[in-house]
């Protein structure tokens, strides 16, 4: 198989996976609850973005802010994605990859439909971040600095999407799959 | 000139501790071969070089005359796989199941399923945790039939089936790969059905293939 059939192929299994995650979360009740979570953490990790970077000093304090703020974030992000890499059964949260490994779809395809569902919410949860961050900056301060769009980039962004996708790099490549 | 099925090429390699050494054998279409060997030695290896995403082992194994790890997980539409280790999803039915998996093959006929679940006697209905070890291997038999494999790799299948099916069972597998010109590939353990139902035997010790070959009465002595 040529690098261009492997790519075709990758993309009809990533669609593939899109029906098969709408069936399975149709019946998972561990989905909601997952979601709702991550519903919490990311809105308040997101609304803590925007209060200007300005407000921020360098003492210990705002650094356990910066912290918390990226933690919520990353948590959040993770609970996010607990559907789409685990499953609950007989009260047991078991990788999905159990039930995919015999199948005719590649962990290469999984992964890239995993990570593209995280990084579209991380892309969306940094735009709100930003717009918030320059908007509430530009009325209390009617200026804005270099540091209002980093602020939300590295740490809103950067930080949280990065630490979340190596889990979900982890959980597709390293996954124990086999029982015997 | 016959279709060969399952190929292993000098296929050696390390899966943990263990060291699988050289094997070669050719399978061709509609026929039944039988792995034996006591425990340890190489027969659920070989199964798994066979299954696995990652080419974990040297020389070469061909499906159908292609080699199987060059196009990846495709060749798993060919290959109907029914063991302990096949995983379904244990909170849903038969049929959520199927639901669930069967867009993945490229060809599977939900009819084909209902029709063979019918034959042998389980409920698709019937949540999947909730079947016994005997309705498990029929219904993944079921599942592998339904999507037209050329090879079904059918791992201790039989354990666990009651006595009287196990003899209907080889019937349908033999009008099955008749029928799909494809082969069989089988372990197991009860000697009895793997030397009235086999067509050829390879014998695994500690690694190695010590017989391939057309099954003989002298074999079992």
């Amino acid at each position: 198989m040529d690098k261009n059939e492997r790519k075709d192929r990758t993309r009809g299994q990533v669609r593939l996976l899109q029906e098969f995650y709408k069936n399975l979360q149709t019946w998972e009740v561990s989905s909601v609850g997952a979601w709702l979570g991550a519903g919490i953490l990311l809105s308040v990790g997101t609304a803590l973005f925007w209060i200007p970077s300005q407000e921020y000093g360098g003492d210990s304090l705002d650094q356990m802010m910066y912290v918390l703020m990226t933690y919520l974030l990353w948590i959040g992000l993770v609970l996010y994605m607990n559907p789409y890499t685990t499953i609950t059964e007989e009260r047991k949260r078991k990788s999905i990859m159990e039930k995919l490994q015999y199948l005719p779809v590649s962990r290469r395809s999984i992964l890239r439909f995993q990570l593209k569902k995280l990084f579209r919410m991380v892309l969306i949860l940094g735009t709100v971040q930003l717009v918030g961050q320059c908007a509430v900056t530009a009325i209390a301060y009617r200026r804005l600095e270099l540091r209002n769009l980093l602020f939300p980039i590295l740490l809103g962004m950067l930080v949280p999407g990065v630490m979340s996708g190596l889990i979900v790099v982890t959980s597709v490549m390293c996954a124990k799959t086999s029982k015997s | 000139m016959e279709r060969i099925i399952l190929e292993f090429d000098h296929v050696t390699g390390i899966f943990g501790r263990f060291r699988l050494q050289d094997i070669n054998f050719s399978l061709p279409a509609g026929y039944m071969m039988g792995l034996v060997g006591a425990n340890g030695a190489g027969k659920t290896t070989c199964i798994k070089y066979l299954m696995q995403e990652k080419k974990r082992y040297d020389g070469l194994i061909r499906i159908d005359g292609v080699e199987h790890y060059t196009h990846g997980t495709a060749f798993r539409n060919q290959v109907g796989f029914v063991s302990e280790d096949n995983a379904f999803f244990e909170e849903r039915t038969g049929s959520q199941n199927v639901d669930l998996m069967r867009n993945f093959y490229d060809d599977f006929d939900r009819e084909l399923f209902g029709n063979a679940m019918e034959t042998m006697k389980v409920s698709a209905a019937k949540t999947y945790g909730k079947m016994s070890r005997g309705e498990r291997m029929k219904f993944q038999m079921a599942f592998a039939m339904a999507h037209h494999p050329l090879l079904y790799v059918l791992d201790e299948v039989t354990a666990g089936m009651d006595p009287v099916f196990r003899i209907d069972f080889f019937k349908i597998l033999h009008e099955v790969i008749k029928k799909q010109e494809a082969a069989v590939l089988m372990t197991s353990h009860i000697d009895s059905e793997l030397k009235k139902q086999m067509d050829y035997i390879g014998i695994l010790e500690q690694g190695k293939m010590t017989y391939f070959g057309e099954n003989r009465d002298q074999l079992w002595e």
